[in-house]
């Protein structure tokens, strides 16, 4: 077995992923996931609703922490963690790709994301608060509608490409998107790295938020392919039990990526 | 025009011998009547280095507005130049003390947001509660855009309540000055040009900075010091501009207002024995802004107002950051909470903005002279 051109993605974008994966603060838990379609808080700071940078999450913690009379450094990794969870803190799926891919494009090209995505708001006032606030307006859908990213097969797969699902959960209305953060071919099969924001149900009340896995593909096959994450595969694997659940999922290229 | 001088010098020397004489006697009598600052609903005071500000007396601005008024009611008393002064100050003063006594002694006050009033309008049983709430729908509206410049308090004067108090405030000191006091108080000084007679837009004008002013005051007086050890050097500048211009009574106005300050500020220091409270923050911001252009010193109300103007800027900026942007400017505004979160204690903050402000002070007294 042998590795081939491994290919991953941007320093600065492995940097954002980094900072998620520790953020600033304590004891430098990883970031909590935060959805904010329960809450439904609008026009709020985006870090409050799931679509804040690792930098902004860690300020709210303090400021939270401050108002609360609670020591940040006194507390160990895991009482930070259900403090953030309990301030709400944390980010989305989508927030976390927003983040990471606009890093990636700030290097690759030195331009922001948010220039290059179409979003589904309508009307001059949409379209105004969408350029105004492109975190909380860029979801899963807007990065896999057609006009901002296309499907590519596995083979084709480079760092900086998406996983996303689509229609996936129970009731087949939530999507999902992991930002692929490296590629390596091995023989006949890819193995893609990702890097993900995402909640399963096994995680219990604070064991969700960024974390990272890899997919190996034979072929073309992404859902047949062997998924772990956390040490888990097959059923365990809930990223690959959502992939698999959603009524569609493929690997996609931001359009700004292909040019 | 020196023995002037001796006489509004007097007059601010007695202003702050006698509120030293008073002080003390209101800090008692504050702490006595429970007007003490409530942990219950400040968020400020959850801050580790403000703990210990809980149950200070608040209302102690009632020492220099009442030393304000009694003076110039006793020595000072002039229908051209000080009646508008000391109205404005006064409602404005009004305004602030029932905000204090309703944040002591006031119950919680419930605000029911939009989409629960868009609830209400489309399931209440009785048709003519549903007509009362499409009617003043837009003033709901206004409601929670007022909110945004607002902490969350919940108890007290509301945001919107207080706006509308201060433009009828404003309004009735323009219409005063418009109607009653003739073409002088029309004039404002463009320094190194000359005096613009501007007429009837002087109305919006004082409305506008009345309002502005008086919140920007407020907004500032949120250490111990701050605000006083600020409006100190301004007041001054002030009197001694008004001086310069002729305006003696004003000068005497601006000179008792800077002593009494004096005699405030002394006891406000950290640890502070009282705080301003809004009877005074309201008050003197309103009487800072009605004389400015009482002596023709509005265009230099930026200078001279410098430091109480960036703090209520950075509200604004702080309130556009978050509700346009969605992200935060400040760690927390007004801009010397953020000094303070930054890592800055209280004292290094306070003297910084102080040193800061008087800069902007001298500089706004050189050019209201030319």
């Amino acid at each position: 077995m042998h590795t081939i051109n491994p290919d991953i993605i941007e320093e600065g974008a492995r940097a954002v992923i980094d900072r998620y994966l520790s953020l600033p603060i304590g004891t430098k838990p990883s970031c909590p996931y935060f959805n904010n379609r329960r809450r439904g808080s609008k026009s709020n700071l985006r870090v409050l609703v799931g679509k804040g940078k690792p930098e902004e999450i860690a300020e709210e913690c303090e400021i939270r922490a401050l108002q609360n009379r609670v020591t940040l450094s006194s507390l160990s990794t895991d009482k930070l963690k259900e403090f953030l969870v309990s301030q709400d803190l944390g980010v989305d799926c989508s927030g976390f790709a927003y983040h990471v891919l606009d890093a990636a494009l700030s290097e690759r090209r030195g331009k922001r994301l948010s220039g290059y995505i179409r979003t589904r708001r309508e009307g001059f006032v949409g379209k105004l608060i969408a350029r105004l606030r492109p975190a909380e307006n860029i979801g899963v859908a807007t990065f896999a509608d057609e006009r901002n990213s296309g499907a590519i097969s596995a083979a084709e797969a480079k760092a900086g490409d998406m996983v996303v699902f689509m229609g996936t959960g129970r009731d087949r209305t939530y999507n999902h998107v992991l930002v692929i953060t490296g590629v390596e071919k091995i023989d006949d099969a890819v193995r893609l790295s990702y890097a993900h924001s995402y909640a399963w149900p096994s995680d219990g009340p604070c064991g969700h938020g960024v974390r990272e896995g890899h997919i190996l593909i034979h072929g073309n096959n992404l859902l047949g392919g062997t998924w772990k994450e956390n040490g888990m595969v097959g059923e365990d694997n809930y990223t690959h039990q959502s992939a698999r659940d959603a009524r569609e999922s493929s690997i996609r290229r931001l359009r700004v990526f292909m040019e | 025009m020196f023995a002037t001088l001796s006489a509004i010098i007097g007059s601010s020397i007695s202003a702050c011998v006698a509120s030293l004489a008073v002080a003390p006697s209101l800090i008692r009598l504050l702490r006595r009547a429970g007007i003490t600052r409530r942990e219950s609903g400040d968020h400020t005071l959850a801050l580790e280095s403000r703990q210990g500000k809980a149950n200070t007396p608040i209302m102690g601005g009632v020492l220099v507005i009442g030393i304000i008024a009694i003076f110039t009611y006793l020595f000072n008393w002039d229908r051209s130049f000080t009646w508008v002064p000391i109205g404005v100050m006064m409602l404005s003063a009004l305004l602030g003390a029932i905000d204090d006594l309703l944040n002591v002694f006031g119950s919680v006050r419930r605000q029911r947001s939009l989409s629960q009033t868009m609830t209400l309008i489309r399931v209440h049983k009785a048709w003519h509660v549903r007509a009362w709430l499409v009617i003043t729908l837009p003033w709901t509206i206004v409601k929670r855009i007022t909110t945004i410049f607002g902490s969350k308090q919940r108890r007290g004067v509301l945001v919107h309540e207080k706006l509308l108090l201060q433009f009828a405030a404003g309004a009735i000191s323009a219409w005063w000055i418009y109607w009653k006091l003739g073409s002088t108080w029309q004039e404002i000084h463009i320094p190194f040009h000359g005096f613009l007679n501007i007429g009837i837009l002087i109305i919006p004008l004082i409305i506008l900075v009345v309002m502005f002013t008086a919140n920007a005051v407020n907004v500032s007086d949120g250490m111990d010091g701050l605000a006083g050890g600020m409006l100190i050097p301004t007041f001054g500048a002030l009197s001694f501009l008004a001086w310069t211009s002729g305006y003696d009574s004003l000068a005497t106005l601006n000179a008792v207002a800077a002593g009494s300050l004096v005699a405030y500020t002394y006891f406000n220091i950290k640890p502070a024995r009282f705080q301003m409270g809004d009877v005074g923050s309201l008050g003197l911001g309103g009487l800072l802004a009605i004389n400015a252009l009482a002596t023709n010193s509005m265009a230099i109300l930026p200078f001279i107002a410098f430091m109480f103007y960036a703090e209520a800027l950075s509200v604004i900026v702080q309130a556009i950051g978050r509700h346009v942007f969605g992200r935060r400017v400040f760690r927390m505004a007004p801009i010397h909470h953020h000094l303070e979160l930054i890592g800055w204690s209280e004292e290094k903050t306070i003297m910084r903005l102080w040193v800061i402000h008087l800069a902007f002070v001298v500089a706004g007294v050189w050019i209201g002279l030319h």
